[in-house]
């Protein structure tokens, strides 16, 4: 029986499993015909417009990526079928054009709006997921962003894409952090969304608060600094307790430094 | 009926007959609707089959290889559901044409016809179990010794095994057979009335109770008409009772409660009043006032099956696409890829049935909504235009349907292996958890979880609600399902009331949560505000869909 398992198991993985990178040109162009038809119903809802692009992403080939990749800059696209589309971008590393549509969806002006935070967050982690090296510009900035959620999922794609050009945006954020910079309110009133309440944007605006003045313990120092750590441990594989030491390891280091493998 | 395919582990147990009976059922209630599992439950016998027990490696290398060559070219066979159509009288005459032509030069699916139209001769649910287990051997030894080696015989292998299914599905429906448990009722949404009798023996079939295809119609604009599908070459073979598969039922209201959670075709639903059907957390199915009707699972046609006596039933998909074939006597409409809600009702003249949202396949046509399919009593089809027909029943469905749709139910502090939901819970009583701290980056507070783990991930739908008796002194809650979670405020402090909460916003890192992703685990949370100790009891939980 333990044959006819072994058997079962290379047939099923057969039959069931989504259609590999490398897809056939008709494979795709059938998906894409399927997700056609899905999407732009005129009943679709926008559950059933993630579920089309959800099904599409199965089929990583060119083809489909190019439907994929505008849907994250589309105008009339809702921010659940961005992350949608970026979600599912995560598994078209065999797509050469994968990261440069990626970071061209992060830097459109309609993702700029505080309501797209989610998407730019998505970006970054799909970013990170394809460890995606010549996405380390994007990155790098967004690890210095005012928003401190788009500063922990930078952190975060730093760690996983360990180029060395991250090193300095890290250390200067966790110099921040340790400052009084780093006791600013990440949220005024609503750290946990409530949709109930309405549509909330925790990014500081205006007058930065600093304390607790609000009654919440919640700073940016609480969101951001155990990912910036961790990204400098998983890029340096060394481990410095504060910024200062950072800063004085790094100094020495720059010059002949090499991310290690 | 499970919608996921069964693991390797499972379906080579299910060959060996070595699952619990429940597992066993779901698996072959599978079996009979997946082309992919059969194909490779047939493979698994045959590898078994032919050196009972212990296959040599040199031959299970020969059958792979000899199958993986075959499987990876297109068939050219008649496909299964269509030679179950032809044995059945239900396909049209061309079709019908093509299959006889087909048969007449291809021994492996007369083959195949010839052990279905065996397997069907007698009433399956007249055998005994023992009976029933020859035949099922015989069936089997039979498609090992032929299909070996052949993608066809192989293909009309997994036909013989989806006949084995359907044997041992009718057999586990049967009376006294081990059923799943029944779900818990709330009473107060259920009402017992109507003349239901889950005890109700199978309708006998009759010839006029035929399976029939699609109605075959001209894609004429607006308006066509057709003459019925002609009278086959061949002389009819009645449709088996086992074509039908009883259907899992969540929730119904209006009829009394089917004690094993299940309705079979041959329960006849006589509401007295309105009555909704909540159809695997799939669909709803609303009877409206003097309706007569019958509900089943056909495997052959990959549909959910409504037979519709006097009145009107209604069917909502809920936003999903879905096969039904809605019968009237010998008189039948398929909706294939049907996304919508539908109306279906009958008068002495036929069977009409209005699309009254979204879209549907009839035939060869699409239909979107507002159009009107027709059966009438000479057998004519004929497809209308029919806004003004579908406008008031769609009112009179928006009056009488209900709001919510149950996906799925829970008890907090207890297990359940059997029955639509399966589920592991601890406690009943919030408790820290050793990996607790970091599952909410923005609650700096302790917080304590009642945890419920899921046996099948449930699929996020962006209009589900979370339904919860709660109970305890905290009242800053979190809702947390797989790493998304949100914050909540307890709005009762009544320790019997019920909250509720749209899983709508559910965020991890501030990303929002998406239509589809799996749910495995469901855990509410209650927040130790500044240390100090809260408590949170939960009893009763529901995960409904809002439906608009």
């Amino acid at each position: 029986m333990i044959g006819a398992g072994v058997l079962l198991g290379v047939l099923l993985g057969a039959f069931q499993d989504p259609a590999p990178p490398g897809s056939t040109d008709g494979e795709a162009a059938a998906a894409v015909e399927a997700f056609k038809a899905a999407f732009s119903r005129p009943e679709a809802t926008e559950d059933d417009r993630v579920l089309a692009i959800r099904t599409l992403g199965q089929t990583v080939h060119p083809l489909t990526f190019a439907v994929l990749a505008p849907l994250m800059t589309e105008r009339s696209a809702l921010a659940p079928i961005r992350i949608a589309a970026a979600l599912v971008l995560a598994d078209f590393r065999a797509v050469e054009e994968t990261p440069a549509a990626l970071m061209k969806a992060y830097r459109d002006p309609t993702n700029a709006l505080p309501a797209m935070r989610a998407v730019r967050i998505r970006i970054l982690q799909t970013l990170g997921a394809l460890e995606a090296v010549s996405a380390a510009g994007v990155i790098n900035a967004a690890i210095l962003d005012p928003d401190p959620w788009v500063a922990r999922a930078a952190a975060r794609a730093a760690g996983k894409t360990r180029h060395i050009s991250s090193i300095d945006p890290l250390i200067r954020r966790l110099q921040l952090l340790e400052s009084k910079e780093g006791n600013k309110a990440v949220s005024g009133e609503d750290p946990v969304p409530d949709p109930t309440k309405g549509k909330s944007d925790p990014r500081p605006k205006g007058g930065d608060k600093y304390g607790d003045g609000d009654g919440s313990k919640r700073t940016e120092r609480h969101v951001v600094q155990a990912s910036v750590q961790d990204a400098l441990v998983s890029i340096t594989r060394l481990r410095h307790t504060c910024a200062e030491n950072w800063a004085k390891w790094w100094a020495q280091a720059r010059r002949d430094f090499k991310v290690p493998k | 009926m499970t919608m996921f395919c069964p693991d390797e582990e499972k379906l080579s147990a299910w060959v060996e007959r070595s699952l619990a009976a429940v597992d066993e059922e779901t698996v072959s209630v599978h079996l009979a609707a997946c082309d992919d599992c059969r194909r490779a439950a047939t493979l698994a016998f045959l590898s078994a089959g032919e050196s009972p027990g212990s296959l040599e490696s040199d031959g299970e290398r020969r059958i792979f290889l000899a199958v993986q060559g075959a499987l990876a070219e297109p068939s050219a066979c008649v496909p299964e559901d269509m030679l179950a159509a032809w044995l059945q009288d239900g396909l049209g005459p061309e079709d019908r044409g093509r299959v006889t032509e087909h048969l007449s030069s291809c021994d492996d699916c007369r083959h195949a016809a010839a052990l279905t139209r065996l397997s069907t001769a007698e009433p399956v649910s007249a055998l005994g179990a023992d009976q029933e287990a020859r035949a099922l051997d015989l069936v089997l030894r039979t498609a090992s010794r032929d299909a070996f080696f052949s993608f066809w015989r192989v293909a009309a292998a997994s036909i013989v095994v989806a006949i084995a299914a359907s044997y041992v599905s009718v057999h586990w429906t049967a009376p006294g057979a081990t059923r799943p448990a029944p779900m818990a009722a709330t009473g107060a949404d259920r009402t017992a009335v109507g003349n239901f009798s889950p005890s109700t023996p199978p309708k006998s079939p009759t010839p006029s109770e035929k399976p029939a295809d699609s109605p075959r119609v001209d894609p004429g604009p607006e308006k066509s008409t057709l003459p019925a599908v002609d009278n086959p070459p061949t002389p009819p073979v009645p449709a088996p009772a086992s074509r039908f598969q009883p259907v899992p039922v969540f929730e119904w209201e209006g009829i009394p409660a089917p004690a094993s959670g299940r309705l079979s075709f041959g329960d006849a639903l006589r509401p007295k009043g309105t009555a909704s059907v909540n159809v695997e957390g799939r669909a709803l199915v609303v009877l409206d006032e003097g309706t007569e009707a019958r509900l089943g699972y056909a495997a052959d046609a990959s549909a959910l099956v409504v037979e519709v006596g006097p009145g009107r039933v209604f069917i909502d998909t809920a936003g999903a696409a879905q096969n039904w074939e809605i019968r009237r006597g010998d008189r039948s409409v398929t909706l294939r890829a049907f996304r919508g809600r539908a109306a279906a009702e009958t008068d002495p003249s036929g069977l009409r049935v209005l699309i009254l949202r979204g879209s549907a396949e009839v035939g060869a046509d699409r239909l979107e909504s507002n159009h009107i399919v027709e059966v009438q009593a000479n057998s004519e089809v004929r497809i209308e235009e029919g806004s003004e027909a579908c406008r008031p029943r769609a009112q009179r469905y928006d009056a009488i349907r209900p709001r919510t749709l149950l996906v799925f139910r829970a008890n907090a502090g207890s297990t359940s292996t059997e029955g639509p939901w399966r589920f592991v819970s601890p406690s009943r009583w919030a408790e820290a958890l050793e990996d607790g701290a970091r599952l909410v980056p923005e609650i700096t507070d302790p917080v304590r979880w009642v945890a419920i783990a899921l046996d099948e991930p449930l699929p996020y739908a962006s209009d589900m609600v979370l339904r919860a008796a709660c109970g305890g002194s905290g009242t800053r809650l979190c809702v947390w399902a797989d790493g998304w979670y949100r914050e909540i405020a307890r709005k009762s402090s009544d320790s019997s009331a019920v909250e509720e909460w749209p899983l709508r916003g559910l965020r991890k890192e501030m990303v929002d949560l998406v239509a589809g992703e799996p749910l495995r685990k469901l855990m509410i949370g209650v927040i130790q505000e500044g240390g100090k100790p809260r408590t949170l009891e939960v009893d009763k939980l529901e995960i409904r869909r809002v439906l608009d």
